[in-house]
């Protein structure tokens, strides 16, 4: 329905750059999510966009139509708040259909979408109730619904899992997709939580003190982040530096104090011997027990072992200066043990440092 | 920015009422420094005359405040103890009745001053023979204790009972925890109350215009008497000290407790 | 049982103090009052046009000024509950700063500005924008601004707090779903303000239908509303009988005027009041 066009927005509180030189196009019915911790300027963006921000430059456009001068009111852009945002003093129902009595639409045409949109949420019978009379969920749907009846070009959503417990979480994930897929809305993700970015996202924008520092689909910025700050964000835990030795079509030799650690070429891209790096390697990607004959085994000493259920935290140190973290699911061990890990290369994220 | 224009409206009103509400405060004190006894705008010059004169005899400004003084002084420290005790006793237990006795406790807050003064009057001279002091005393115990007892509820409404269980815990009696832990929390939001009902004593002049005798007059009453004869800046003057009190009580509260409290 | 104990000796002294020194007197004033005079005076007030009148201008007087506070509180109240300028406590000390200064040394204030030779009718003669001094000073319009000033922090300081505990995003919103500023306000903000509007309402009203200082000082001799009449027929007729009636109808006036205020807004008021949870 609709194609939305950030084009170097700037926005400045004070001394303090919040955006800096953003540009983004959102393709007609994509659901892009925007990353970053809390300050990196995703929450300023998405104010911008909804037009309860002016940007101080660069445009905003939906569908080429420049949006800057135009009031929050005439944009059309839906917004789900993370608080929800619900009308206390109305219903579930007056609620939803708040922004269509606004327009002074016909009372059955009212009628009928909101019944549309309430079937859609699956929200029937709870018309009538006030927003504290429902649960956290329900408070949820009723905000979605809000936004979408009135058929917004863009949807804006705010942290839109966060305040919901692991089990509504994945539903309500189930939930959102689905309901953009049959809308095909435009739609952007404001979140801080990874894992909401990559569930929902089909585009993920990586964000960091007001500048985009990485876009990609979900499985590319989770496999292959730019940087050591995005692998940190996109959980890879290990870090640990080290200097290129050699370098080959094939592999490169990266020297970690004792262990070199081989790595194909191919992922190490414009680098040369001599050259600082950083290596990052997820701790479920870890191997404990089997190295199978592949590369780079390594030995060092159990620190401490956590069980979690579903894996086991195993703090291993005497490897690199830094403790190595690894997530087994199947770990027999104890703290002082010896024990063999190896780091298959193709799991092993290589970046240079300056 | 767009989120300001929105606001622009309340925002000039907003500039009108605090001009409003300053503009007399100011006219007294630029009048309480001008040379003739008509004020006028721009002053013809400078003169503390009228400051002097506060202190004259015949004005009784100073026996007045030293009266004043002493009513809120004395009313201000019956009302700590009588306030916060009752507080306490509504805010830690939960008891039938507690909002029947709430309601008790703040209920000199919806009886008119005056008819309230006139009630006392009246009894007052049914029983005779009580000094005029003792009379302004008892009705301004009685008309400022819901604010302290309001505004203790307030504080303690903010307060975490169960660092009492912690402290029981680390074997403190409730004497000792009342007093080394309760206490010296609550502290500052019971001064910062007791100074408001200090200054409400302090400048209350509907009891003090029923209740005082020529022996016994209260400082707002010395002033409405002097208004009635004259009408030169010695009122200023004497207005501009007083401002001068508020506004240091009102920094003092700022500094102890921040001024939300007054938003409750 | 300790508990009890406890209870009983951090209330008792309160409740005895105030039993002795509030609820008796006030009792025993108005049964004596009765057994005395039975309702002659209460009669006599309610039927002579004179006493009626000053019970109308006192209930006019306080109408008009709760209104005026509140078209300029509200708007008030509002910018600060939403400004983020560094000058907010500066703006707050300014407004709490009156607050605590004597109605006695205000409405003197008042009187130097509006008096017949007073700064403003200086200022506009000097300006020429008039020939003669106006008349403000001892009119009602001088008890009306008088009170205005008084009572303004009290209805700002209701509406305040009220404002600051909704939730900006509730204006987000509306926005985004079409309202213009305007519309938002009456849709949204206005409604979910009612019990800041209603509590400072209630407590202007009252505090104006009981004014003294005010309408004694800017009113002057002639102008009479309860309060000071109570004060006339205690120290200048000796009518203690009639002002023994006078307070208790003004008592009775405002429950009166409170009740229908409750009942008219009890149900905005339940409506209202699960905001928290948004």
């Amino acid at each position: 329905m609709a194609m939305l066009q950030l084009d170097r927005l700037t926005k400045r509180f004070g001394d303090f750059t919040a955006v800096k030189d953003l540009s983004l196009t959102v393709a007609d019915g994509e659901m892009v999510a925007l990353l970053g911790e809390s300050g990196c300027g995703k929450t300023t963006t998405l104010r911008m966009i909804a037009g309860f921000s002016e940007a101080d430059e660069g445009v905003v456009s939906i569908d080429g139509r420049v949006m800057n001068s135009i009031p929050a009111f005439k944009r059309n852009v839906g917004i789900f708040f993370q608080n929800y945002a619900l009308f206390p003093h109305l219903t579930a129902y007056d609620n939803i259909a708040f922004g269509l009595k606004v327009q002074r639409m016909d009372r059955q045409v009212i009628h009928t979408k909101v019944a549309q949109i309430i079937r859609m949420v699956k929200l029937e019978g709870l018309e009538k109730r006030y927003p504290r009379e429902l649960s956290g969920g329900q408070q949820q749907r009723v905000a979605l619904a809000r936004a979408l009846v009135m058929e917004p070009s863009v949807m804006l959503l705010d942290e839109p899992l966060s305040n919901l417990d692991a089990k509504l979480r994945v539903e309500m994930q189930v939930e959102i997709k689905r309901i953009q897929r049959v809308l095909g809305i435009t739609t952007i993700i404001v979140t801080h939580d990874q894992e909401e970015a990559i569930s929902l996202a089909d585009r993920v924008v990586v964000m960091d003190k007001g500048r985009i520092v990485q876009v990609g689909k979900p499985e590319e910025v989770f496999e292959n982040p730019a940087s050591p700050f995005i692998a940190d964000f996109m959980g890879f835990v290990n870090f640990f530096s080290g200097t290129v030795e050699s370098v080959t079509e094939e592999t490169t030799g990266i020297r970690c104090g004792e262990h070199l650690i081989e790595q194909s070429s191919a992922l190490c891209a414009d680098m040369a011997a001599g050259d600082s790096v950083k290596l990052a390697i997820r701790p479920e990607k870890i191997l404990v027990s089997d190295c199978g004959g592949s590369s780079n085994p390594l030995f060092g000493r159990i620190e401490s072992t956590t069980y979690k259920g579903n894996i086991t935290r195993v703090e291993i140190s005497g490897v690199f200066p830094e403790p190595l973290f690894v997530h087994s699911s199947d770990f027999h061990g104890s703290p002082g043990d010896s024990i063999g890990v190896c780091l298959p290369p193709e799991k092993i994220r290589v970046f240079k440092t300056k | 920015m767009r989120e300001d224009r929105v606001s622009l409206f309340p925002k000039i009103i907003t500039i009108l009422v605090l001009i409003f509400l300053m503009a007399p405060l100011l006219v007294i004190v630029l009048a309480s420094f001008s040379p003739t006894v008509l004020v006028v705008f721009p002053p013809k010059g400078f003169s503390l005359e009228w400051y002097a004169n506060i202190f004259d005899s015949s004005t009784n400004f100073v026996s007045g405040f030293g009266n004043s003084m002493k009513v809120a002084l004395i009313a201000t420290a019956i009302d700590i103890v009588l306030g916060v005790t009752a507080a306490l006793a509504v805010s830690r237990y939960k008891f039938r009745g507690k909002n029947m006795l709430i309601a008790f406790f703040t209920s000199p807050m919806y009886v008119p001053s005056i008819a309230f003064a006139f009630v006392l009057l009246r009894i007052f001279s049914m029983i005779g023979g009580i000094p005029a002091f003792l009379r302004i005393l008892l009705g301004h115990t009685v008309i400022i204790i819901p604010y302290i007892i309001r505004n203790t509820i307030a504080v303690l409404a903010g307060y975490n009972w169960l660092l009492e269980d912690a402290a029981a815990s680390l074997t403190a009696s409730p004497y000792q925890t009342f007093m080394k832990v309760t206490l010296p929390l609550i502290k500052p939001g019971i001064l910062a109350g007791a100074l408001l009902s200090f200054l409400y004593s302090f400048d209350e002049a509907v009891l003090g215009s029923l209740l005082s005798s020529p022996k016994f007059i209260t400082l707002p009453i010395r002033i409405m008497n002097y208004m009635e004869f004259s009408f030169d800046p010695t009122l200023a003057a004497i207005s501009t000290l007083l401002i001068l009190m508020s506004l240091t009580s009102i920094v003092l509260m700022e500094r102890l407790i921040g001024l939300d409290m007054f938003l409750k | 049982m300790s508990q009890k104990r406890n209870l009983f000796f951090l209330s008792f002294p309160t409740t005895f103090a105030l039993l002795v020194m509030f609820a008796a007197p006030m009792l025993y004033i108005l049964i004596h009052t009765l057994r005395e005079d039975g309702l002659t005076y209460f009669v006599k007030f309610l039927t002579d046009s004179f006493y009626l009148n000053i019970l109308k201008t006192t209930v006019s007087i306080a109408l008009r000024t709760t209104g005026i506070l509140l078209l300029l509180g509200y708007p008030t109240a509002y910018f600060l509950a939403r400004t983020k300028s560094k000058l907010k406590n500066t703006m707050m000390i300014i407004i709490l700063f009156p607050f605590l200064v004597s109605a006695v040394v205000r409405s003197y204030g008042w009187m130097v500005i509006l008096g017949n030779k007073g700064l403003l009718n200086q200022f506009l003669l000097a300006l020429g924008l008039i020939d003669t001094p106006l008349k403000i000073m001892y009119t009602s319009n001088a008890v009306i601004i008088g009170l205005v000033h008084l009572l303004l922090p009290y209805m700002i300081l209701s509406i305040t707090g009220v404002i600051q505990g909704i939730d900006k995003n509730l204006e987000y919103a509306a926005a985004s779903l079409g309202c213009n500023p305007l519309r938002a306000f009456f849709k949204v903000l206005l409604p979910l303000s009612i019990p800041g509007i209603i509590s400072g309402c209630t407590l202007v009203f009252t505090l104006s239908m009981t004014a003294y200082v005010t309408p004694r000082l800017l009113g002057g001799a002639n102008f009479r509303m309860m309060s000071t009449m109570v004060f006339q027929e205690v120290n200048v007729n000796f009518n203690w009988g009639l002002a023994s009636a006078i307070s208790y109808i003004l008592m009775f006036v405002i429950l009166l005027f409170l009740v229908i205020f409750n009942f008219a807004t009890a149900g905005i008021n339940q409506r209202v009041g699960g905001q928290k949870n948004a």
